[in-house]
């Protein structure tokens, strides 16, 4: 009974080795180790066709009855209802080593048997309908055997009234009956031992037990593979389709547990067809997961043919219901797994391992499963039924343990990499922000650098703005103030002659005694007309000094060796400044020309009053510093002209009124080669140097250090005017207290007339 | 020979009569005052004729000295024309220019040099 089963799930997945487990049972008269004898294949059988409730009695001859036994009972002997109604005789005597046993006698088909011994009814199986109760066909399965009492060495007559109909189902080419579907006519009438009992029973929890096994675990792996894939585990695919071959597993197994509940022919027919067709579509399912595991993907096309191969393979399995073309089909599926392994053997990695070791061992306990039952019809070794189970346990579940083993092993490579990911995310995130960090650092500081110069050129713009509209005010001033400046000079300047006048007509009139207090008045009065004209003269001079301002742009300009003019200013300055000094001045003079300094555009004598204003402003801080009583205090006043590259535009100072520039390293040329050079006038002294403080005013005008009366405080007010605005050049200083000063003149060529190309060849 | 000094300072009078103070008691030239170019303008209209010779500042209320050359240059084209002379303490490049294409004989800065002035004069006064 539960080798049915067993043979159904045989047949339906693998051995190749076309074997079916429905063996039949020994045909000695030695109760085997399943305490079963099956009677239905002795020979002395004897057979009427038809009904007579007498032929049960000893009595009745049965001489002229066919010499036929139950176990060949088929198709043949239906009537053309497709009835069979037939009785079965038989002799039988137990010997000595039977005594004592309980016996049972027992039908494993569905054929309704009525049971008699020596005339005597000892058991019914099912309904035969001679009790006026309607044929109802033997439900066999897990029936316990009905107990007999035999005498040992005395002869008894087994008498068998059989009634059997034609299957109602069409699944076999050749119409079949019952009795030969799902059970063997061998198991007509069997005569089972003491124990035979209980090993039924034991065989039957264990059936449920395993089947139980089967469904639970098929059911808990299917419900977790759906999990898994509507997880949206990276698998997705061969998940789903696992779990779809799992979906139909569980159910396959769900069907076996039906007879559990109502063992009847329809029902296992049922039950039959849905494991076959589950079976026939678990195992296509598994085919296509582990084409997809190993890279195969097989197309939509692909799948749709091999499905409908199974429904058919399940339909020809019901239909044909011969082992040895569904062990081939098994066969061929088998081989298609092996190849897919071999194939893609070199391809394989990490957890595919997993896959390929349950493959092998669902394969491998398949063929142990094959052997075993080849060994057991073969040798007639009667293995223990559990042996097959667990056999068949590993051969069921091999595959989808693996699988589970290649998830879990597949969750942990996608939690390693995702890992390494994450640590790689969070290293990058981490460079990044450093990286950020850092753009950021450097950002805030050419915005402070940025901020820096835009307050410096602020304040040189409202410096320049201050100076433009104090130039204007100057202006007017200086050209308002000319009037007064007129009446005050030429009145004094009149008033003297008048006074002079006075002397030579109406003075000489007085008498003696007033002329010598006269002549002191008119001496004072000449003497403070004198003064008054010659502060007169010296506001007039600081007026057309100021003046000069607003005639900066006039200056003619034109080709100037620079070199020699400077060298030439130097010597007037010097021998002027030496002229005027009263404390014996004496200053070396250190000269360092550009030699390839052609000549160069610009209003000579402009230059030279700016050079002029240097070279005195140098030599009177010197000539402070000396007088400071610096010990061993040799003034060096150092002149030097040089081509430099013009420095970027963007980098050139706008005022150069708080620049505090260093000489760009010398060079000839820039490649770019349009008036990228710049002369440069260096007029350097080792004399008081400028603070700080004083350094930002240098070049307003009327600022002034010198005392008064010694400097209008417009020199370099008029110097920067010139360089700047008259030459579009850059005057800037450079200084240390109480070391030196150095005025940097700087002429862009660009601005000039001359040849560039000249100039930088 | 009249001279016609047009300024709007009313010193200049004074300092005019005291400078040429000698020429005019010699009776070489005389001097006549305008506070304005308007003023200079009746004179000349009164005094048409008469050997005028004027000084003029530039810088004036009203007209400016600048306008009364060219009217005057308009309104006494016969020859000999009138000598004009502007004395300005806006003694500057474009000023100068201006007055020069105006039509002034010469352009004098302030402080009024008086020695460089009477250089000046020398060829348009006898006996100065």
């Amino acid at each position: 009974m539960p080798r049915f089963s067993l043979s159904c799930l045989l047949s339906c997945f693998f051995s190749w080795l076309c074997l079916s487990p429905v063996c039949a049972q020994d045909t000695t008269l030695v109760l085997d180790t399943a305490q079963l004898i099956n009677l239905s294949r002795l020979d002395g059988w004897v057979y009427a066709p038809g009904h007579n409730p007498d032929w049960a009695k000893p009595t009745v001859n049965s001489g002229n009855w066919r010499r036929f036994k139950p176990a060949d009972l088929s198709i043949k002997d239906a009537d053309k209802n497709g009835k069979v109604e037939g009785w079965f005789r038989l002799n039988i005597r137990l010997d000595s080593t039977w005594e004592g046993m309980d016996l049972g006698v027992r039908n494993g088909t569905w054929a309704a048997t009525d049971v008699y011994i020596d005339g005597q009814w000892v058991a019914s199986f099912g309904n035969t309908g001679i009790n006026g109760k309607p044929y109802q066909d033997h439900h066999y399965l897990d029936k316990l055997p009905k107990a007999i009492r035999l005498t040992t060495g005395q002869a008894h007559l087994l008498a068998i009234h059989l009634v059997d109909y034609v299957s109602p189902f069409l699944h076999y080419p050749s119409r079949k009956l019952q009795l030969e579907v799902f059970s063997n006519p061998a198991q007509i009438v069997q005569l089972t031992g003491p124990r035979y009992p209980s090993i039924l029973q034991d065989d039957l929890k264990e059936d449920v037990g395993y089947k139980s096994l089967w469904f639970g675990s098929w059911l808990l792996m299917t419900i977790c593979f759906w999990l898994l894939s509507w997880l949206k585990f990276s698998e997705k695919h061969s998940l789903q389709l696992l779990a779809i071959g799992g979906t139909f597993a569980s159910l396959s197994s769900l069907a076996r547990l039906l007879q559990f509940g109502n063992p009847s022919f329809a029902v296992l027919f049922g039950e039959a067809c849905i494991v076959g067709l589950s079976l026939w579509l678990t195992t296509i399912f598994i085919l296509l997961t582990i084409m997809t595991i190993f890279g195969y993907q097989p197309n939509r096309r692909w799948s749709t043919l091999l499905i409908i191969t199974a429904i058919a393979g399940a339909a020809l399995d019901a239909y044909v219901g011969n082992d040895t073309i569904i062990s081939i089909a098994n066969f061929m599926q088998q081989i298609t797994i092996i190849y897919l392994l071999i194939t893609s053997w070199k391809r394989l990695q990490g957890a595919q391992w997993a896959i390929v070791i349950g493959t092998l061992v669902s394969v491998l306990a398949a063929t142990a499963y094959a052997i075993f039952a080849f060994a057991n019809v073969l040798f007639n070794s009667n293995l223990v039924y559990s042996t097959f189970h667990i056999v068949y346990s590993v051969v069921s579940l091999g595959f989808p343990f693996g699988f589970l083993v290649y998830i879990a092993l597949r969750f942990r490579e996608i939690l390693a990499e995702i890992r390494a990911k994450a640590v790689a995310v969070v290293q990058i995130t981490e460079e990044k922000r450093a990286i950020l960090a850092a753009q950021n650092q450097l950002l805030e500081q050419q915005v402070e650098a940025r901020t820096a110069e835009l307050k410096a050129s602020q304040v040189q713009l409202i410096q320049k703005e201050k100076l433009a509209s104090l130039g204007e005010l100057t202006a007017g001033i200086a050209h308002e103030i000319q009037n007064p400046l007129n009446f005050v000079n030429n009145f004094s300047e009149v008033s003297t002659e008048l006074v002079d006048e006075l002397k030579e007509g109406p003075f000489q009139q007085l008498p003696d005694s007033e002329r010598e207090y006269a002549e002191e008045i008119l001496g004072d009065l000449t003497s403070n007309l004198k003064k008054i004209n010659h502060h007169g003269e010296r506001a007039s001079s600081i007026v057309k000094g100021m003046l000069e301002h607003s005639r900066t742009e006039s200056g003619e300009k034109r080709p100037t060796n620079l070199n020699a003019l400077a060298d030439e200013y130097l010597k007037i300055a010097y021998h002027g400044f030496r002229a005027k000094d009263k404390t014996g001045f004496n200053c070396q003079l250190v000269t360092d020309f550009d030699s390839t300094l052609a000549l160069i555009d610009v209003a000579p004598q402009e230059i030279g009053r700016v050079l002029l204003n240097l070279y005195n402003n140098a030599f009177y801080a010197m000539s402070e510093h000396q007088q400071a009583g610096v010990a061993g205090f040799q003034p060096i006043l150092s002149l030097t002209t040089r081509l430099t590259p013009h420095p970027d535009s963007s980098d050139r100072p706008e005022g150069g009124l708080l620049r505090v520039e260093t000489v760009p390293p010398s060079g000839r040329s820039d490649e770019s080669g349009w008036g990228v050079n710049q002369v440069e006038i260096q007029v350097s002294d080792n004399g008081t140097g400028i603070p700080e403080s004083v350094k930002a005013k240098i070049f307003q005008p009327f600022f002034t250090t010198k005392p008064t009366g010694e400097g209008t405080g417009l020199g370099l007010s008029l110097s920067y005017d010139i360089i700047t605005k008259g030459h579009g050049g850059v005057l800037a200083v450079e200084s240390t207290p109480m070391q030196g000063s150095t005025f940097t003149i700087c002429l862009p060529l660009i601005s000039l007339k001359t040849t560039a190309n000249q100039l930088i060849a | 020979m009249t001279i016609l000094v047009v300024d709007d300072e009313v010193d200049i009078k004074e300092l005019f009569l005291q400078r040429f103070r000698r020429e005019i008691r010699t009776q070489v030239l005389q001097l006549a005052f305008a506070l304005s170019a308007q003023e200079a303008l009746d004179y000349l209209d009164k005094h048409g004729g008469l050997e005028i010779l004027i000084l003029s500042d530039i810088n004036m209320p009203g007209m400016s000295g600048l306008e009364l050359l060219r009217r005057v240059r308009s309104q006494y084209p016969l020859p000999p024309p009138p000598v004009i002379m502007m004395i300005t303490a806006y003694h500057d490049s474009p000023n100068y220019q201006q007055a020069m294409a105006d039509g002034a004989n010469d352009f004098l800065g302030k402080p009024l040099d008086f020695n460089l002035l009477k250089e000046k004069l020398k060829p348009f006064v006898a006996g100065l």
